[in-house]
Order: structure tokens, then sequence, then C-alpha cells
């Protein structure tokens, strides 16, 4: 089971698929309720997040713990941008009330501008010592947040103006809209908008990694003397992988705050930076389908877990001192990183491959060697066995 | 002036609490090449055990054995987990400690609740004049303690079987295993030892004037990374003067809050991690690390 | 980044009084030879000769403590390591180092890296310049890849493929750098005698058909005694012997650094591929 290509499965089947999952998604809002929808928005903004992230570590080894620092700077740029001036819980607050598009674009720049002023620290340090510094990195970024109250609102935070794009108000609209005879409000409109935007986030993404700049980081990932040597200039594309997870991160964070209402630096600490391992990790480091999975595993059980409390028998309601909805999540995130790490390091993605090796092999045609001197191999040819 | 001494002994005693965690970081590196994200709420359960324990075996009984339990799990965490994955990348190793760490610390968060627990330590809030000074007892036990442990690691480190098998593994692995040393024992034995040191850190964390064990205990914890990644990663002596850098910093920091005010509110918690930034890019193998000799 | 113009022109590499020193050790002492543009040149000497370190000396790893290497008009020295590959030597390593998850051929695109210039947004929108680079590469590597007789191996997990495919497989990417010189470090180490032949003839077809320089690192006698244009003898970090295989092979210097002091030169066991045995010591040739 060597063959690249009988790995991803047949053309068709994903084809299917594809259609299959465009089809659900165009029609969710007319049968989902509210709770679904803005879960599933909720998943498809940590999706993008943790493409993002997998990009910088996937594919290019670089821990970083700072994720949860890029998507407060999307977030709070663009409540800042796009608010007016006001006040809330005895804080002045400051804005530049510019139309939410244009504040969402800055903001989605802002982050990879703040992913670019930390390169001169990626491109100097090695691994390790980079995953660490990108600790510091949350915990300053915690500290700016907290007290940069004109800009983020301090401790309690502010609130996040509703999106505009083309004259269309990601929001509830008074009176209400109707479709097929649902109410189109805020979360039907959002579920489009995080769905499209996933969608083209997951596409650059793939043709990122297919083309010259995901080789280059991938090799730097398995060997980054053997990228030098091949002309990859390595602390540039270190550099360029963590502008480019600081977009995707400014991006989710800008989407989550879409949906949060309220934007409080607390959310965006070393827990989400965390939570965003765990997704890329348990979904496979080195798989985009594997990110998105991972996201919607993260971001769904403990709100699924949280809904169906009372029908679970050992889970007990926040607060009472037993095993709750959050803390059932914690262990199976705990539980799944060490089982993935220890059993199947490729995480979902991995199994996914494994079985799919088992099918038997899709016709693939093999070009005709066309030189004259092709030598026999020396291990035979052998490029259908498993 | 002896506002500022003060704050200087003070940091001094909790830069040793650091850097016997930090200790804990550098040896299994060393030892093992992995960074382990683990540490954290190793400490937390070594605590939590002396906390739940005093009150049946008496403080010193109970801290021994949160110590034992805590290098237990510390060595448990090396031989059946790390030892067995299927990759050996550090990345994934580190992030195989992280999943360690979320599961346990979410379980000992739980169980701590909102509760303030208080270690049944001999010095309480009592206080001691050292000359012209005022200093609570409990803090220079940890000075004393701390660094009498921190000492005798390092003779240990230097003299002993096991520390030469260290310091042998870490500059060849091959040439030492080739010479006989049998790395699951160096193994093992490092990874328990980062959990004890880890462990008398907690109990020393939650002694008296600070509050006791709290379910954000492991947080503090975190402070001990800086710690290590100034000294250097793979060195233990670094590791202590790391401590004591992020000990004496953050203290000032606290004491002169107000001075500070303009660089935020609060400056003492981030403090140690800005002091680690500015480090790295001066040396980004931190102070006493070893520079990475690319093998081609 | 501008894309590098292949020239067609094979300058000499030009290695001028290199000494290294790593603290108080001396690695290499005023070492100086030329590698003739088009020729096979071996770099061969006893165990902690220095060869690894002149060899990462001339792939940019290492700065020298004093001296120059230069490829035509350019100063490698002055460079960073990817700049030396931009400039067009391409290399090997000992220990394969290509991206085991990615496909053969994905590895050998890699190498074209200097030679193409699309960036992450043109690549990330898939603009029409950028897939079409992507395709004219793409044929090219193939080419290489069937010119070193890799082929059918295109499109499997680099990763697993057989020792001595990968060996293959990291020579196609150092040529696919369309490299003026090619480094080789120790080609054959770890293969077998049939590979080891394999491995020496695609050498000669390279240096015959393309005319590209190539310099290699080895123990191997046979291969280099068979192959070689010219040889570098190094012992201790000085160089000790530079001529035509015979011409080291009966140097006195040479038998003893090998030898410790024998009287006889050492034998190469292995036959050639042109068929013919290396003359022996004291043997007209």
């Amino acid at each position: 089971m060597s063959d690249i290509r009988r790995m991803t499965g047949s053309p068709w089947a994903r084809g299917v698929l594809a259609l299959a999952t465009l089809a659900v998604v165009l029609v969710a809002p007319l049968y989902l309720d509210r709770f679904w929808l803005q879960l599933g928005y909720f998943c498809f903004a940590a999706a993008v997040g943790a493409l993002g992230l997998n990009l910088l570590t996937g594919f290019t080894g670089q821990l970083s713990f700072a994720h949860g620092f890029f998507l407060a700077v999307g977030a709070y740029t663009y409540v800042f941008l796009a608010s007016d001036e006001g006040e809330a819980v005895g804080v002045a607050l400051s804005g530049a009330s510019l139309p939410s598009w244009l504040a969402a674009v800055l903001a989605i720049s802002a982050a990879g501008l703040a992913g670019l002023l930390f390169s001169p620290i990626s491109g100097r340090l090695r691994g390790i010592y980079l995953g660490v510094a990108s600790l510091a990195l949350v915990f300053i970024g915690q500290h700016i947040l907290l007290n940069y109250e004109s800009v983020t609102g301090g401790f309690n935070g502010r609130d996040v103006p509703e999106l505009s794009l083309f004259g269309l108000t990601f929001g509830d609209s008074e009176p209400p809209l109707t479709v097929l005879g649902v109410v189109f409000g805020r979360e039907e409109w959002l579920w489009y908008l995080g769905a499209a935007v996933l969608l083209c986030a997951f596409v650059c993404a793939r043709n990122i990694v297919r083309g010259r700049p995901g080789l280059a980081m991938q090799l730097i990932r398995d060997n980054e003397m053997a990228a030098a040597s091949m002309g990859v200039d390595v602390p540039r594309y270190k550099a360029s992988a963590f502008v480019l997870s600081s977009l995707y991160a400014g991006c989710a964070g800008l989407m989550v705050a879409l949906a949060l209402e309220r934007a409080v630096p607390d959310y965006f600490g070393l827990a989400l930076s965390i939570a965003y391992i765990v997704m890329v990790v348990i979904g496979g480091l080195g798989s985009l389908w594997g990110s998105v999975a991972g996201a919607f595993f993260v971001v769904a059980l403990p709100e699924i877990l949280s809904r169906y409390v009372g029908s679970i028998p050992f889970l007990s309601e926040p607060g009472t001192g037993g095993v709750g909805a959050a803390e059932l999540a914690d262990y199976v995130y705990g539980g799944l990183v060490i089982a993935v790490i220890v059993f199947v390091p490729r995480g979902l993605a991995g199994v996914w491959t494994s079985l799919v090796a088992k099918l038997p092999a899709p016709a693939v045609s093999a070009p005709a060697p066309a030189g004259a001197s092709s030598v026999p191999t020396s291990a035979g040819r052998s490029d259908t066995s498993v | 002036m002896t506002y500022f001494v003060e704050l200087i002994i003070n940091g001094v005693s909790i830069g040793l609490i650091y850097a016997l965690i930090a200790i804990g970081f550098t040896v299994i590196f060393k030892a093992t090449e992995v960074l382990t994200f683990a540490q954290g709420s190793t400490l937390l359960l070594g605590a939590y055990v002396v906390v739940r324990a005093q009150d049946a075996l008496g403080f010193f009984p109970a801290a021994l054995l949160g110590i034992a339990v805590a290098a237990l799990l510390s060595a448990a965490i090396e031989v059946l987990l790390v030892r067995r994955a299927a990759t050996q990348e550090h990345i994934s190793l580190a992030i195989l400690t992280l999943g360690v760490d979320i599961a346990l610390a979410s379980e000992l968060s739980r169980r701590i609740g909102s509760d303030v627990l208080s270690f049944a330590d001999p010095w309480g809030n009592k206080t001691v004049e050292i000359g012209s000074f005022v200093l609570p007892q409990a803090r220079v036990a940890a000075l004393v303690v701390c660094g009498t442990i921190a000492a005798t690691f390092f003779l240990v480190l230097k003299y002993s079987s096991w520390g030469i098998a260290v310091r042998a593994s870490a500059e060849d692995r091959e040439a030492a295993a080739l010479m006989g040393i049998n790395r699951r024992r160096v193994a093992g034995i490092s990874w328990a030892l980062a959990g004890g040191l880890a462990a008398v850190a907690g109990i020393f964390m939650g002694t008296a004037p600070s509050p006791g064990l709290t379910n954000t205990s492991n947080v503090t914890a975190l402070n001990a990374f800086p710690a290590a990644i100034i000294g250097g990663l793979d060195s233990p002596g670094g590791a202590v003067a790391g401590g004591l850098i992020v000990g004496i910093v953050q203290s000032l920091s606290a004491g002169y809050n107000d001075e500070v005010a303009f660089l935020g509110s609060q400056l003492f918690e981030v403090s140690a991690f800005a002091v680690m930034i500015l480090v790295l890019l001066w040396r980004p193998s931190g102070l006493y690390g070893t520079r990475e000799l690319t093998r081609v | 980044m501008r894309a590098r113009r292949v020239s067609t022109e094979v300058p000499a590499l030009v290695v001028d009084n290199i000494t290294k020193t790593f603290g108080g050790v001396t690695a290499l002492k005023d070492v100086s030879f030329e590698v003739a543009p088009g020729t096979i040149h071996a770099l061969i000497g006893p165990n902690g000769a220095g060869k690894s370190t002149c060899f990462n000396i001339l792939t940019g790893v290492y700065r020298p403590t004093a001296g120059t290497v230069a490829l035509g008009p350019d100063r490698l020295t002055d460079h960073r390591p990817h700049h030396v590959a931009q400039l067009g030597i391409g290399r090997t390593f000992q220990n394969i180092a290509l991206a085991a998850r990615l496909s053969v051929r994905d590895n050998l695109m890699l190498a074209r890296h200097t030679l193409t210039s699309s960036g992450f947004l043109s690549v990330a929108v898939a603009l029409p310049g950028a897939r079409r680079e992507q395709r004219l590469h793409q044929q090219r590597v193939s080419a290489i890849a069937d010119f070193i007789g890799i082929g059918d191996l295109m499109h499997r997990q680099a990763g697993t493929l057989a020792y001595g495919d990968q060996k293959r497989v990291e020579l196609a990417r150092a040529m696919s750098l369309e490299p003026s010189v090619l480094l080789l470090d120790e080609p054959v180490a770890g293969l077998n005698s049939g590979e080891s032949r394999h491995m020496a003839q695609q050498l000669l077809d390279i240096r015959d058909q393309l005319g590209i320089s190539v310099l290699l690192v080895e123990h191997d006698m046979g291969l280099v005694m068979s192959i070689a244009d010219r040889v570098t003898v190094l012992d201790f970090g000085r160089l000790i012997a530079d001529g035509s295989p015979q011409e080291v092979q009966n140097h006195p210097d040479v038998v003893r650094a090998y030898l410790g002091g024998a009287a006889t030169a050492p034998e190469p066991a292995v036959a050639t591929p042109h068929g013919s045995p290396v003359p022996r010591a004291g043997g007209t040739s």
C-alpha cells in the first residue's frame, strides 16, 4: 500500500461524496433548528482555524501554542474597526466605524501581519523552542487583551457588530425573512457563510499543499537541511507558514466572534490553542480532511453532551462536582490524543487510509516507461501489492 | 531598600520552586529528548495526594506519599506511553504528554473544585526574623529545602551511575547504548525523578503565605517552562539559573506593580514569558543549552 | 523570487586553500583541488580524514575558517545553503533525506524549487500560470526519472521504497535541480555489488551524456578507481595526493595512510563495468 493514488480513494467516490455534502449543506437550514445550525457554524469556523494550524504544525512541522492569540487578533480587530465609539460597564470603548466588510478584510490581514511580526522569532528558533516561545505569545497576548481596554473592553469584552456583505446582513432582519416557509435569521445566514468560507479555505489549503510551497513546507518538516540543499529559503518559508496559519486563525476568530456576539478575552486563551492542537492531532497531522473532521469532533462533542446531559446516566450538571459534559469531553480528548500518538499517529486520516487500502484496487493506469535505460528495480516490480 | 531585599529573597524562594520543576523538564529532555507538558498535572496530583492523606498520615508521611505517587505517575507515562508510541517524532511525543495533561488536569480540577485546600505544614503563617528582615517561615523553608534538593540533585547527576548514564546518553545515544547503558532504566528513573521534583515544588507552592492548592495551581507551574527554556532545555544547571531569574523577575514586578503599571496591570503574570522571549532572541538555545549541530 | 536560469556551460569547481577549525580541532588545513568541468572527481581518505567536513563546506553547511570555494565566477562560500543550490550545486545525502510521506514525483519536484517561482498566492487560487508551470516541470522530472530508471516508481511513497531505489531517487532528485555539479555523499554505501555497478554506470552516463561534473565522496575503492577521472586524497585534514586513479594508487603517502606503512598498494577486487580490471601496482597501465 505505497501508491499515493490508492491512498486517496477513487475519484468517482469522492465526487459523489462531494455532491452529497453540498446538497446537505444547502438544504440543512430548512430542517435543522437553531442549536444545530449554530453548532454547525462553530464547527465550520473551527475547521478553518484547524486547517491553518495543520498547515503550520502538520505540514511544516512547527508546533505552535499561539493559535488562540491569532484568533483573538482577527476577532478584536474586526470588533474595533467595525464598532462605533461607546461605553460598556464603565469602560470607554473606541471604534473606527468602518463598514463591516472592510473591517473583516482588514481583520484577517491584521492577523497575518501579527504572524509576520512573530517571524524573526519563528525563523531563528528550532522545533521545541519555537513551541515554547509560542506559549509566551498566548500569555502575552492575553495580557495585552486584558489591558488594552479601549479596544477590547478589558475583562468583560465587548459586543460584536453584525457583518454585512453586498447588502445582505448576516443577522436577524425586521420583518423576518422567510424562505420556503422557514424563517431565515442569523443562524441560517451564518451557516451558509461559514460553509462557503470553509470551502474556500479548504480549496486554497489543498492547492498550497499540492503545489510548490506545500512541497517545500513538507520537506522542511522532514529534513530542514535537505530543504535548504534543494534551494528552499527555510527561515522565510517558516515565517510564511506562520503568516499563513495566522491568516486562517484570524478568519476563524472573526467567524467565531460573529457567532458569539460578544468577544471576551478569556475565550482566546491557552485552552483555545490547546483545543486546536487536539483537533489537528485527532484528525491527523498532515491531513486536511482530518483537520476538518477533528474540528467538527472537538467542537461538537461537549455541546452534544451538554444538550443530552439528562439522558446520559453518569453525567452531571456543571457545578455539582460530578463528571460533567466538559470534563468528559476533556477525558475523551486527552484519551484520544494519547491513543492517536501511541497507536495511529496519522489520526482519523490514518484510520481512513488503512480502511481504503483494504478495498480492491481501483483501475489506475500506470505510465509506460519511456526511457531506454530503465533498469529493473532490485525490489521487483510490485507497486500494486499492499 | 529592605523592601527590595525582601522581594529578592522572596524571588529566590519562588525561583527555587520553579527550578525544581524546570530541572525535571531538563532531565527528561536530556535523557529521552522529549519535552513534557505533563509536569503541571503531575505536580497537581502529587500535591493533591498530600492534601488528602495528611489528615490520616500527618504532613510529612503524606508528603512522601505524594512525592512517590507523582514519581510513579511520571515513570508510568514514559514506560507505558512514550516508549510505546508508534511515532517517535519530538512534536508528536510532546503532544502525547499534552494529552495526558488535558485528561489528568481536568479530573484533578474537578475534584478540587472551587476549594482552596491548605497543607498541614509546620510553617503555617509564622514568620522568622533574620537580621532586620521579617520573612515568612514558609518562604525560608522553601528556599532551604528546594535549594538542598537541587544541590543534592546535582551531586547525584555528577557522581551516581544514573547521572553519568544520563549525561552519556545525552552526548551520544548510540555510543552510550554500546557501552552497556540501559536506556530504558535511565529513562524510567529520569522521568520518576522529574515527577518527584514536581511534587515537592507543588507542596511548597501551596504552603502559606500564598493560598493553598487550587484548581489552577498547575497553571502557575507553567512558569517553569520559561525557566527551563531560559536556562537551556538540556541543561539542569541552566534550569536553576532560569528558575531564579523567573522567580526574581516575577517577585520584583509584583512588588513594584504600581511603578510598572504602564505596562499593564498584573504584569508579573507574563513577566517570565516576556523575559524568555528576550533571552531566546539573544540566544536561540537558551543561556546554557547546547546548540544543535545538524548531523548531515 | 525569480526562477533561476539554467546555463549550459558547466564551470570548474575550484576549492582554494580551505581551512576549517572547530574550537581547537583542525579538521581541514589548506586543502586545494579543482573539479574540471564534465569530469568525475573522487574525494577519498581514511575515516576521520575530513572528507565529510570538506563536503559540508562545498554544500554550504559549514563556513570555512579560511579559503574559498568557487563555481565559475560565483564564490560558494559567501552563500547560505539554499543559495548554493540556486547556483547549480545538486547533492545527495549519506543517510537518505527524502520526504518519506511524499511520492517520488513530489520529491523530484522539490528540486525544481529554484527553477520555479509560483508563490503562495498564485498557487492557492490556482492561477493558470502556476498550473502550467507545475505541468511543465512534472514532465521534465518524469524524463529525468526515466533516465535514472525509476520512472515506474513515480507514484510510490518515497519512504516505502527499497534502500537501493531510495538512493536512486536521491540521485534523480539531485539531477532534477539541473545542476552544473553533482555532489554525491557515498553514493554506493549500503548497495550490493549489482546495484553498485548500476550506479557506477549511471554516473558515467551522466558525465558522458549530460556533461555534468561529479564529485563523490566514497569508501568503495573499486568504484572510485574504475570511474573517477581524478582522485583527491585527504588524511588528517590535509591533502596528500591529487591525480589520476593510477597515480594516486601508487602514491606512497596514500599507501601509508590506508595501510599504515605496508609496501604494496591496495588492490581493488571488483571488476569494472568496462570489463578490464584496474592495473595492479607496479604494472603498466
